[in-house]
């Protein structure tokens, strides 16, 4: 015979939580008048909406939206080049592998911190009262926003380092920022490189809603076409947008595959 | 030329790794430090180029002492100082030539150093410590497309091209088979009778330590219970040293 140990009890956590959240769930449902019927209801009711979006006008949409999706993609390259950019340095102040000052590392990892917080059409908005409605305000919306996650992501890949290479480099009487450069950074290099492909196919789907408060950029053609309520023009303008997306992606995963 | 005195280290933590050590090293030894692992035989090796600090005690280097050495004399003093480790510790991703410009790093302005503005002189010193450990046409390859006992030359070759007055090697042959670990071992024994360059090595295999060591130097528990010749070394010595009797994992063998 052999002694099975008791199976543990289910923890008093689990016990109260999911009646709990269920109802909160059910009260949460009342609370922003959920309910099928509304569905139904519209989806009869609103022609206006649903006849239009699947008659799409495709010569309209291909005539003027070019230049508008031409913007979208520049703000897109822009942004994430500058901001992955001025990530790549603040990673390593951000990360306890190559500062050893706790204070200074602190301070950055909070800054990145507090800019990734801020959500991407906050910083839209902020942008546009600063410098004006237009596609560079959109531009440094997304430079924020590149830069919170690129430092997220690599200060975080600098913590799992193999740090055997700094010790080695340390050892040979090299200052710091040598051993960084030298040891540290280029075992990163290739996740910046994917991170930054990421990060651009981020941007691209960012750039689209960025439109809406003003930032440039084809989201600005939806938005006014969206007051007239001409969905037969909105439907194209997403359909294109989805094979952009769709394009750019493939070709991300095309290049990530070949250099990791 | 190497002086301990009264060196204690405990990390933080509480763990203790060295115990009240005094040891001198004369210019030109070649030292082989055995132990069980966990004895204090890697602390050892790094208080000598101040990568551990000692908690109390002090270690000289020339008469200069190192553990309380500002940041600019510690530099110098480590530049100074080859060491060479167990995985190697190599940039797999950088090409061979890059990883022995390490060694050089501390010649050289940051600003040269990151755009890769090496002079020429550099570049000589770093080419010639390839050649010595015969590996000089890998220069261009990638670190990572290396057999482990090539890395391990061009950690050694890293380490020549400082131009040390000595040399360190953390277990340089842990991660190695048998006939690798004896190439690797000769190619320290060359460096030492050739360059004239103080070694010190830390070892777990006994028989490599007989084959290859002057001096042999016994940790146990962070304390220092053998100092000798090589060749006076018994097996009840061993025993002493490893608090055991020995075992077949303790010899590296002849395959």
């Amino acid at each position: 015979m052999i002694n099975i140990p008791p199976k543990p009890k289910a923890s008093y956590l689990a016990k109260i939580g999911l009646p709990f959240a269920f109802m909160f769930s059910i009260f949460s449902f009342n609370m922003i008048d959920f309910n099928f019927s509304d569905f139904q209801n519209n989806l009869q009711n609103r022609k206006i909406v649903t006849e239009p979006l699947f008659n799409p006008k495709w010569q309209w949409a291909w005539d003027n939206t070019s230049s508008a999706l031409l913007e979208t993609i520049q703000i897109a390259i822009l942004a994430s080049i500058i901001g992955c950019a001025i990530a790549l340095p603040l990673s390593f102040y951000a990360s306890r592998a190559t500062n050893l000052n706790k204070f200074s590392y602190f301070l950055y990892k909070s800054f990145l911190n507090l800019v990734r917080t801020i959500p991407d059409l906050f910083w839209a908005m902020m942008f546009t009262v600063a410098v004006g409605i237009g596609p560079f305000a959109g531009v440094l919306a997304l430079v924020m926003f590149s830069l919170a996650i690129m430092g997220k992501l690599l200060s975080e890949t600098i913590d799992s380092i193999d740090p055997g290479p700094m010790e080695a480099a340390k050892a040979t009487g090299a200052s710091h920022n040598q051993t960084v450069f030298t040891s540290a950074l280029p075992q990163v290099l290739p996740n910046f490189t994917a991170y930054f492909l990421y990060i651009f196919e981020l941007c691209i789907r960012a750039s689209v809603i960025l439109g809406l408060v003003g930032a440039g950029g084809v989201g600005r053609i939806i938005e006014t076409q969206r007051i007239f309520l001409r969905f037969d023009r909105i439907s194209p303008i997403i359909v294109i947008i989805l094979a952009v997306v769709i394009l750019i992606e493939q070709f991300s995963v095309w290049i990530r595959k070949k250099i990791l | 030329m190497i002086k301990f005195e009264n060196v204690n280290v405990t990390y933080p933590g509480g763990v203790v790794a060295l115990k009240d050590i005094n040891l001198e090293i004369k210019e030109g030894d070649f030292i082989i430090i055995v132990g069980l692992s966990g004895a204090g035989k890697s602390t050892l090796l790094r208080t000598i180029n101040n990568l551990v600090k000692p908690s109390s005690g002090t270690v000289y280097l020339e008469g200069a002492d190192v553990t309380n050495a500002k940041k600019k004399e510690l530099k110098l003093i480590r530049s100074k100082i080859g060491m060479i480790f167990q995985t190697f510790n190599l940039v797999n991703r950088s090409t061979v030539l890059k990883n022995v410009l390490t060694g050089r790093l501390s010649n050289v302005s940051t600003i040269k150093s990151i755009l890769g503005l090496w002079p020429k002189d550099e570049k000589k010193l770093a080419f010639e410590a390839l050649n010595q450990v015969e590996i000089l046409e890998k220069a261009y390859v990638r670190a990572s497309n290396l057999s482990g006992g090539q890395q391990q030359r061009v950690g050694i070759a890293r380490a020549l091209s400082q131009k040390p007055k000595v040399m360190l090697a953390d277990e340089p042959v842990a991660s190695l088979d048998p006939i690798t670990s004896r190439v690797v071992m000769s190619y320290l024994k060359k460096i030492n009778t050739e360059l004239g360059i103080t070694t010190i090595v830390n070892l777990h295999f006994l028989d490599l330590a007989k084959e290859f060591g002057d001096r042999l130097i016994g940790l146990r528990d962070g304390k220092l219970v053998f100092d000798g010749n090589v060749n006076e070394v018994s097996d009840d010595d061993f025993e002493n040293i490893y608090g055991r009797s020995i075992k077949s994992s303790d010899l590296i063998g002849d395959d």
